[in-house]
This record gives structure tokens, C-alpha cells and sequence, in this order.
């Protein structure tokens, strides 16, 4: 069980597929639902507490895993910045026909601006695409954790989970 | 390169101003007052904090909390003070420790003789 997760420190998409928190392709590819990434079983809810139509359970012990009810996720993404692990996003992959709108938390500044073109990151960190930033929502809901949208190529939406501005360590902050 | 954060997600921006001059073995550098003189320290990209007593090897900020001692200069002519948790005093003077450091000489006690 989670042979890849445990030796790399990275999911493999195998083990991705079967966590009951990640919704099929085919719910991904019906409109925006959260994708939950979470693994490990800890006692932790936050996103179980603060999903507003009760789309994410844990049942009776908080040390389940959380499982998405993708009929109930409005894909509001407020579980993605509840999340302290940072292992929840937001897919839509019915934004456009070519493209998925994917949706991270980003606690990182400089901030991007909406519009830039930014490199797309996989769970490994390797760039796989470039990335459209959408739209930028920091709320007090949020918390200090800022949410970050992006389009990107519709068949990298269960892939890119991180974007990384040009300019490096020279960046402005 | 800059070394100081100025703008953090959860702190916010550094609005401070005023900065104070320290001295580290004889260089003038900025620092301002009250912040950890490992902080200052670092600002000046200065990495070496001592060295050790039996190979002279360098050694710098480690746990940044105060428990390890892996910091520790000599201020003001006291040794082992804890650059990470120390605060800092304008005009303080800070050397590169060699080993344990050397203490003030205190004047010979004269000894009786019985």
C-alpha cells in the first residue's frame, strides 16, 4: 500500500486514483470538484469542518481519510485553503474544451498577476506545461493562504498541482 | 543578494526604518535595534560566527533557538553569547570566537601562606 507515496515521498497516479478523497476523471471532467490528496491517516478535519454543503466526511473517526462527495462540492475552494497539508485543489475539467482550470493554494510572494504565463509543476516538481493565471483569491476565509486559479492543457489536470513564477531567487517580493 | 524578508504571507511587510551600526571584528555593518544579532549578522551575509576550539573550523547559526550555542560570539568583550536570542544594542562590538573564548582577566588573588 502506497509503496511509491513511502519511498519517493511522492503519490503515484495509481495510488492518486484509488484515495477516496480524488473524484473519478469522469466527475473531474463534469465541472469543478476538490480534489483531495490527503493520504496519511491523521487525526485531522479542517476541511471536513469548513466544506459549507457537507461534501467532504471522515465518518465517526477524524483519522480517515476524507472522502468527496463530487454530487455535493460546489467547488467553492474553501477546503483548499483549510487544509493544512496543502493536499486539497480544485479541478474543473469542463472549464473550456481544451482546457482545465485548476485551483492551488499558494503561500508563497510575490504574488503572481492575473494573466501571467508561469510554469506548471507536477507533484515532483518538474515542469510538465505552461499555466494562465485566472484569478487570485485572497478572502479572510482563507486565512492568509491565498488561492491561485490557472488554465492549463485539459490532460495535465490530475498532474499539475504547482506553478513557479520566472525570475527565481531575484524576484522582487 | 538580499537576505532580508521583506513581505511575508503571514507577518506581513517590514516597516522598519531606523537602523543602528554594530562592529564585527572591526567592520562596521547596519542592524536594527532589537532584532536578533544573528539576524543582522546574516544581513551582512556574514556566516562565520566562530570557530571550533580544537580544529578551528567555522561554524554559524544552527537551531536558531537558542539551545545548540553553535552561534556564539564574543560581545562587548563577554564570550558565548547566544547570536540567535541576543538582542541588538547599537554600538555593540562582536568578534569571531575562537574556541571557548577568553574571559576578562581578573587580578590574581594573593595566597596565604600557612
Amino acid at each position: 500500500m502506497l509503496n511509491m507515496l513511502r519511498s519517493s515521498g511522492v503519490l503515484s497516479e495509481q495510488e492518486l486514483m484509488e484515495l477516496p478523497g480524488v473524484p473519478s476523471m469522469e466527475l473531474v471532467e463534469k465541472g469543478p470538484v476538490a480534489v483531495i490528496e490527503c493520504a496519511e491517516m491523521i487525526p485531522c478535519n479542517p476541511c471536513e469542518a469548513c466544506c459549507p454543503t457537507g461534501a467532504i466526511k471522515m465518518g465517526d473517526d477524524m483519522n480517515n481519510l476524507p472522502i468527496i462527495d463530487a454530487v455535493k462540492c460546489t467547488g467553492c475552494g474553501l477546503c483548499i485553503a483549510a487544509c493544512p497539508g496543502l493536499a486539497i485543489f480544485v479541478v474543473n475539467g469542463a472549464h473550456t474544451k481544451s482546457e482545465a482550470l485548476v485551483s492551488i493554494p499558494y503561500e508563497f510572494l510575490p504574488l503572481p498577476n492575473v494573466g501571467d504565463q508561469v510554469e506548471a509543476l507536477d507533484r515532483q516538481g518538474k515542469k510538465v506545461c505552461m499555466a494562465k493565471i485566472v484569478q487570485i483569491r485572497s478572502s479572510k476565509k482563507f486565512d492568509k493562504t491565498t488561492v491561485v486559479s490557472f488554465t492549463i492543457p485539459k490532460e495535465k489536470c490530475m498532474e499539475v498541482r504547482q506553478i513557479r513564477l520566472p525570475g527565481g531567487m531575484q524576484r522582487k517580493q | 543578494m538580499r537576505l532580508r524578508i521583506k513581505s511575508h504571507p503571514i507577518l506581513g511587510r517590514d516597516l522598519r526604518k531606523d537602523m543602528v551600526s554594530i562592529e564585527v571584528d572591526g567592520k562596521v555593518i547596519p542592524a536594527y535595534e532589537g532584532e536578533p544579532m544573528a539576524a543582522a549578522l546574516t544581513a551582512s551575509h556574514i556566516k562565520v560566527l566562530r570557530k571550533t576550539k580544537k580544529r578551528k573550523e567555522p561554524r554559524g547559526i544552527f537551531c536558531a533557538r537558542g539551545i545548540c550555542t553553535e552561534c556564539v560570539m564574543t560581545v562587548n568583550g563577554t564570550p558565548n553569547i547566544r547570536t540567535c536570542v541576543t538582542l541588538v544594542e547599537k554600538s555593540m562590538k562582536i568578534e569571531t570566537q575562537e574556541g571557548l573564548g577568553k574571559w576578562r582577566e581578573k587580578p590574581k588573588q594573593a595566597r596565604k601562606k600557612i
